[in-house]
Order: C-alpha cells, then structure tokens, then sequence
C-alpha cells in the first residue's frame, strides 16, 4: 500500500506539467515513474513474516492503580523494519501505548513499554497488534491481518479494596474481644480458655471452686471467643446488584465489604468460604489457608459482573447446604428489594436459618432518601417522594419479615456498608453467636 | 487457551450466520420482486426488435421482423417498391411516390427537413418516429402514452385512404395527439395509434412496427393494414436504414445555408466554423439531440485552456486516488468491548412517581404522605400507644400552636382535587413535623444500620 509521500510526490509532479512539451505524455510517465518507486520501496520494506513479538510484564493491577505491560518486536530477517506498531486493547483498559515510528535493526529487538491504567475491574485483554512495515523512502507499507501473530496477555484487574483503612480499626476491635489487651472476663466468649488467679475486679462469678481447693489461691476461669468458627460471604450477581449506587454497581459494594469481612475473619481464626451466584455458582472459594485467602479472594471476585436474571435463591441455599455441614455464618449479600427477596428468598429461609446463622448485608439506595426528605418544589417531586416512601415502607417490610425470620439485617449506605458488616460480625462474635 | 479462542471463533461464525440467517429473510421479498423485474426486463429487451438491425423492416429480408412478404403482397397490388439504403437517393426518387421509413430515428436533420418540402402528392409514413424526427420534420405532433407492448386495436372508422375498410390491426404502441394550434386537415385512427397529417406532405405515422413484420403480419388484420398504408402510390420508395446517416461534407463556404437551422447559428456562435460541418450528431437515443451541439464535436472548453492543465488536473486525481487509498487503510480495525450492565439506581421508583402522576393517583399519594408525616410526628409526641386521632390533633396543635381544625385538614383530610392542593399539602405536612421535631428520616436514626445492639448490654 502506497503512503501519504507517495501521493504528495505525484502532486508535485502535477506542478510541473506546464513546463512539459507533451503534458500527457508527461503525466503517464510521472504517474510510472512514481508508482515504481512506490513499488521498489516496498520490496525493501522489512518483510512481516520475520517478524516475531512476544509480551511480558503485569498480569494483575488492582483498580485505580497502573500496569506496565512490555511488547517486545523482533526483527529476524535481514532488512532494517521501520514500523508503526498498534498495540490494542479493550479500551477499559486504559492503555497509554508509545505513538511513532519503531526502529529495529536486523537480528535485533526493541521493547515497548504499554501503560495501562483500568477503568473497570475484570480481565483486560490485550485485543490485536498491528505492525505497518514502511520502506527505506517511506513510500510504501506492508501491512497484513494477522501477521506477526499477536501475542495474547490478559490483565486481571482486581477489586478496589476501598475498605482497607478500616482494616486496623476493626482488627483493634477484635483484639479487645480476643483479650490480648483487656483482661477479659465471663461474657467475653464461652471457650474455655486457662485458669489464673483472681485479681480484683474480676468477676465473682467465674472463680473456679474446685480449682481453688487445689490451691492456696483463689482461681478463676477465663474464657475466649470461640474460633475456628466458619463464616460464608455469598454474593447475589443478579440483577439487583447491577443498581449503581453513586457511581459504582451494588456488588462492587458488596465485593468490599465482603473482602473487609473476610480479611477480618480470617484474623480471628475463623475459617471464611465464599459463594457468587445468579442462577449459576459463578464463583466459589473454599477451605484456604489464612495466607492465600485474600489473594484467592480477590482473584475469584476480579472477574465477577452483574447479571440481568433474577437469582436462584434455591440454588443459594442448595449450595450453601451442601458446602457447609457445620454451623457457619452466612452473610448474604443482596439488596432489599420485595420482589427479589419476597418471592426468592423467604420461602427458603428457614431451611437455611436452621442450620446456620444468617446476616442478610444490603446497601442502601441514596436516591431514596433524597427523595423523601427533599423539599418539594413541582408537584412531580411530590408524587415521586410518595414512590420513595412506598419503596422505603416496602422495604421494611422485608427487613422485619427477615427479621422475624431470625435473620440479621444489616442496610447501610454504600459509604459505610463495609464498616457496617464488619462490626455486625464483631457483634456476633462478642456475643458468641456465631 | 487455544480452546477458549476456538470457541470465541466459533460463536463469532455462529453469531454471524445467525445475523445472516435473520438478514436473509429480510431480502427474500425484495429478491423475488428484484428477480421477476429482471426477468421481464430481459425478455422484453430480448422481444422488442432492434432498429439497428439490417433485417428489421426491410423488403429484402425473410427474418421474422423483416418484411419481404409485405413488399410482395404490395408488388402484387402493382405498386413498383424501389429499396434504397441513402436517404438522398430516396428523397430523390420520392416525389409523388410513397416513402416508408422504418427506422426514422437514424436520419439526418437536413433530410428530415427535405421530407418537409416533398411535393405534396407524396405520402410519407413513418414507423414510430422519435420525437426528435416528429421535431425535424415539423409536425405538429406530440408523443402521447406509450404502452409497455403493442396493442391491437380495432380501426375506430378510419378516414386515412388505403385503411378505410381494415379491421384490427396491431397499430398502437406508441400513442399521437395533435398541436392545438395546428388548422389543417388531420385525422386519427387506431386509438391514435395511426394519424395522418395532409399538409404541405401526406404524412401517416404508424405507432408500432408489429404489422409490417413477416411473423405478425397474418395476426389480426396487420397485413392488409400494412399494404393499404404503402400501396396508395404507383411507387413505394423504401427506405431500407439501419445506421446513422452522415451525410457528405458539403464544401465548406460561409454562404447561409437555406436549410440552416438553430442549430448552426449556435455553432457560429461559439466561434468555431471548422464544426458546423458535423453538427447533426447527437448522444445516440437522446430526443431532443438536434437542437444541442454535440459531444462529438469536442466540448468547447477543451480548446480553451492549454492541455497541460488537463494533464495536471488528470495528475492531481491520481494523486488524490493514492491519498485516499492511504487513508483508507488504517493501522488495525477498531476495537471494541461488551459495556456492563448499568441500572440507574432509583429507576423504578421514579419510573413508578411518574405513573402515578399520569394516573392522577393524588388520592393515594396524600395517603401515603400523611402516614409517613404521622410517622414521624407521633413518636415525638408521646402519646399513649393506642391513640386516636382527635388525641394526634390536639397534641400537634398545642405543640405547634396551630389551628386544631387546620391540622385535622392537614393530618387527615380530604384528598386534594388538584395538583397544586397536592403540593400545598406535601409542604404543609413537611412544614407540621419539622415543628413537631420529629427525626427528619429514619436512616440517620442510630442503631437501624447494624444488629440489635441492645442485647449486647
């Protein structure tokens, strides 16, 4: 294929026909003359079948943050390749790639350097790299589809992991009920622990009598929370959860919250599985070791993205029966919508409330709240605020319905929800309720 | 991984059949119509005979749209049919006889105009003229409705001699009517598919050539038609034509010519005399090419500006040709990628506010207003659990210092009849718990955002 120069050269012949005796005559012979040197120049161009290329660099980028993704172009023939390089990808990808003409010598290499900065999470794949081959004069290109085979990379963009911060608190929190910092007393867990000796101000009623006969002192029990509890995250990917409250979907929320609870569970000691389901299981974790679990965690949720179906609550406490034969915590998170839960998930409950404890997690609709506290000022506002206080009366319907259930409800905004889980969890734990 | 792109392949090629699949159906209709014109398209071009053909109409010839057994039959009538094939010749011979012209559209202007000064004992007919050659000879006809195929249609009380007592004959495709303002004698016949004119020439034209061809001449009564018309004379001249006429130069002198039409004052005008020599060439088919200067005789801009600025302007499109293919080749196709789902939050909230306000539903929406004003009214008061509403009242207008019966109608009253009533209401209640003091929403209360905490203590 022919370049930009090659048409400006015909161009300037075109100028010069008047001075020609015989214009036609003139402009075939301009007209070869240029097109043969288009055609000579492409022969010289470096030939794509001796091209290679081949890629390395990051593979997992959390959300917000940058990877670098390198893109090595080998030369193996013996002509000089001067090529434009397109490396493409899927434009959530956020790829900064390096513009202009690429130099590389015969039997030589050169690295270019991608910078990808993702908008989304999920996996970012490296779509098509296109190499155009330009000859010595830079009037002719090579280009063909296809050729040099591209490399395929995939960037798995992770979960933001916004709660973090909050990580120190609640893991302060934890260790107070643990009582590495506050001696701890009856009431603070119902594991026995040790025996040691009374001081004062401990509680009367845990002196161990019989402990106390044995020796001269007087001993009391002490207790801890129960560990090596298990606790279930399941995610609901169904349609409830594509809402974007702010500018995020309800399950990214979710996600966060659940990666809080996790990273916070595994810290107590507790055993943390997890479950993603619609109307299919599509992602599950299970039985990892303390030091892999947030990695296993993360990269089981990167890939996760709303569903338009309505969810399989069969199928979540199906699964969730199934995988968990002892007592756990199941911590749903879903939204609190009538429809969704009313139909799916009531019918089901006590199958799974028998068996397990059950934190049913949902965020908040902002809108909502603006709607029903906002001062009217057409009559339009006025009727959508009644459609918010009938959607806010429908959803403590719900709530209390799980409620009676035996079911805990947690509904929080978005901002807190993660902080919101966490310290349920906490609750439950000081409480040994687990 | 190669199974994961094979697959993505696959579902491509699938997805692709499918679109295919559901596209086709869309052409089916549009095809069977695309076909059937062709279809007849074809075979209507193959069926209409061409005029360019030697063998179409001529007196020589035993081909199906030839026409020897019509000059036989008119040679037995004893009428002498003299061929000729150069239209000066035939004009020459013509005078007082009958001239038949098959194919006038291959004349010349000048002979077209000769035909207009034949003596007036001549008859000429013409076999579906162009109405360039109608405009030539300067008949006062116009071409009426042309039918798709000829049309055999019955005499209709024929004046014109030599037909008078024929029956049907298939004698109109094209139809004829006549200038207004023409005042001679004239008449029509086959559905104005035959019309005659009388002045200064007998002049007959024949809006189809079905009836003088050998295969249609024994249909209807198409072969006494076609003698009748050409056996009126002791003399047919038969003008056997089927190219384009280029008459001899004439020798090239400024003298006007009698015959010079407008067509050679435009030449003149542009300026070129070396011209006026062709000037009756004309885009083959074109009606009205008589009266424009033709392409043949070179556009006149060619000469006015110097070759080599053709030869750039030719230079320059090439190049432009070779910009645009560089342009068009672009460095990889654009890429593109599913988008998430996106659900606006509050979606169907608003969606159902906005149905209520269509339905009008202010009846409800009070309702629903004053249970959640009461809602938050009455735990700021501190009434008795089970109270009525003349309790509710007297307590809010003793706390806000309001009208009892004001906050009745407030709290309790009728519906609002109208849309501004509805607004009044909303801001009056608003206006009844912020005075009250009652919590401004329940999701700012503490404690609704975790578990019971209460039993903790």
């Amino acid at each position: 294929m022919v370049s930009w120069r090659t048409a400006l050269l015909l161009g300037v012949a075109a100028l010069t026909m008047p001075l020609w005796a015989a214009p036609w005559w003139a402009a075939a012979v301009a007209g070869f003359l240029v097109l043969a040197a288009a055609g000579v120049d492409f022969a010289l161009a470096a030939s794509l079948r001796d091209v290679a290329l081949a890629r390395s660099g990051d593979a997992t980028v959390r959300l917000g943050q940058s990877a670098t993704v390198r893109l090595r172009v080998r030369n193996n023939g013996a002509r000089t390749l001067r090529a434009d390089v397109r490396d493409a990808w899927v434009p959530s990808a956020g790829a900064v790639t390096p513009a202009g003409r690429v130099t590389v010598p015969p039997a030589s290499s050169v690295t270019l350097d991608a910078v990808l900065t993702p908008s989304r999470r999920g996996d970012r794949p490296a779509v098509r790299v296109t190499v155009r081959s330009h000859g010595p004069l830079g009037l002719a290109f090579r280009q063909l589809a296809g050729r040099p085979a591209t490399p395929p990379w995939r960037v798995r963009v992770l979960p933001r992991f916004a709660s973090r911060v909050l990580l120190p608190e609640k893991t302060a929190r934890l260790r107070v009920l643990d009582g590495t910092i506050v001696t701890r007393g009856r009431g603070q867990g119902t594991e026995f622990d040790a025996l040691r000796e009374y001081v004062i101000g401990d509680d009367v009623r845990s002196i161990d009598w019989r402990a106390s006969a044995r020796r001269t002192d007087v001993m009391v029990r002490t207790w801890r929370p129960e560990r090596d509890r298990r606790v279930v995250c399941v995610l609901d990917t169904g349609r409830t959860s594509a809402v974007r409250i702010g500018d995020e979907p309800r399950l990214d929320a979710a996600m966060d919250a659940a990666l809080l609870l996790a990273t916070l569970a595994s810290r107590a000691g507790d055993q943390v599985d997890l479950l993603a389901v619609d109307t299919a299981v599509r992602a599950s974790v299970a039985g990892s070791g303390r030091q892999v679990l947030l990695a296993r965690l993360v990269n089981a949720l990167a890939p996760l993205q709303p569903a338009l179906v309505e969810t399989d609550f069969e199928l979540v406490v199906g699964e969730v029966l199934r995988r968990e034969r002892k007592r756990a915590l199941i911590v749903l998170f879903t939204a609190l919508e009538p429809g969704a839960l009313g139909e799916g998930l009531l019918p089901v409950l006590p199958r799974l409330v028998a068996r397990h404890k059950v934190i049913v997690a949902a965020t908040h609709d902002p809108v909502l709240r603006d709607l029903t506290t906002r001062k009217p000022a057409t009559a339009a506002d006025v009727y959508a605020a009644a459609a918010g206080h009938r959607a806010l009366a429908e959803r403590d319907r719900v709530a209390a319905a799980l409620r009676r259930g035996g079911v805990e409800v947690v509904d929080a905004p978005a901002t807190e929800f993660a902080g919101a889980v966490a310290d349920a969890y906490l609750t439950l734990k000081a409480l040994a309720r687990l | 991984m190669t199974a994961t792109t094979t697959d993505a392949r696959g579902g491509r090629v699938a997805a692709l059949r499918r679109g295919w699949r559901r596209g086709r159906r869309v052409f089916i209709p549009f095809g069977v119509v695309a076909l059937l014109l062709v279809v007849t398209l074809v075979a209507h071009a193959v069926d209409t005979p061409d005029t360019g053909d030697t063998d179409f109409l001529s007196p020589a010839s035993d081909a199906p749209i030839g026409s020897a057994r019509l000059a036989e039959v008119v040679r037995n009538r004893g009428v002498e049919v003299i061929r000729h094939t150069d239209p000066r010749a035939a004009l020459a011979d013509a005078d007082g006889a009958t001239l038949f012209v098959p194919a006038a559209e291959f004349l010349d202007p000048q002979t077209l105009n000769a035909i207009d000064s034949l003596s007036p004992y001549t008859r000429v007919v013409l076999v579906d003229p162009p109405a360039r050659a109608l405009r030539g000879i300067g008949a006062p006809l116009a071409r009426g409705q042309r039918r798709w195929a000829t049309q055999s249609v019955s005499s209709g009380g024929c004046a014109i001699p030599g037909i008078v007592e024929t029956g049907d004959a298939a004698a109109r495709r094209q139809a004829y009517g006549f200038d207004p303002a023409f005042g001679g004698q004239r008449d029509a016949c086959y559905a104005s598919g035959v019309v005659r004119l009388t002045s200064p020439t007998e002049l007959v034209v024949v809006g189809a050539a079905d009836a003088f061809r050998n295969d249609r001449g024994d249909e209807h009564d198409n072969r006494a038609f076609a003698a009748g018309l050409l056996a009126t004379r002791t003399r047919l001249v038969w003008l056997d034509l089927h190219e384009r006429y280029e008459p001899p130069k004439p020798p090239v002198t400024d003298s006007p010519d009698p015959t010079a039409d407008e067509t050679y004052e435009w030449d003149d005008g542009g300026g070129d005399p070396g011209d006026s020599g062709r000037p009756q060439g004309g885009a083959p088919g074109s009606d009205d090419g008589g009266e424009r200067p033709s392409d043949a005789a070179g556009n006149p801009l060619g000469d006015a500006f110097p070759p080599w600025l053709w030869a750039m302007l030719a230079t320059f499109a090439g190049a432009l040709l070779l910009l645009l293919l560089w342009s068009g080749r672009r460095l990889g196709p654009a890429v593109s990628e599913p988008l998430p789902v996106e659900v606006r939050s509050g979606e169907t909230v608003l969606g159902r506010g906005r149905l209520y306000q269509r339905a009008k539903a202010r009846g409800p929406v009070a309702d629903v207003l004053r249970q959640a004003a009461l809602r938050r009214i009455e735990p700021a008061l501190g009434l008795e659990p089970e109270h009525t509403r003349p309790e509710v009242v007297a307590a809010v207008a003793q706390r806000t210092g309001r009208d009892a019966d004001q906050v009745d109608r407030l709290l309790y009253g009728p519906e609002p009849t109208h849309d501004d009533d509805l607004l009044d209401l909303a801001r009056g209640l608003d206006a009844v718990a912020d005075e009250v003091g009652g919590v401004p929403s329940r999701d700012t209360q503490p404690g609704s955002t975790g578990p019971d905490q209460g039993e903790a203590r």
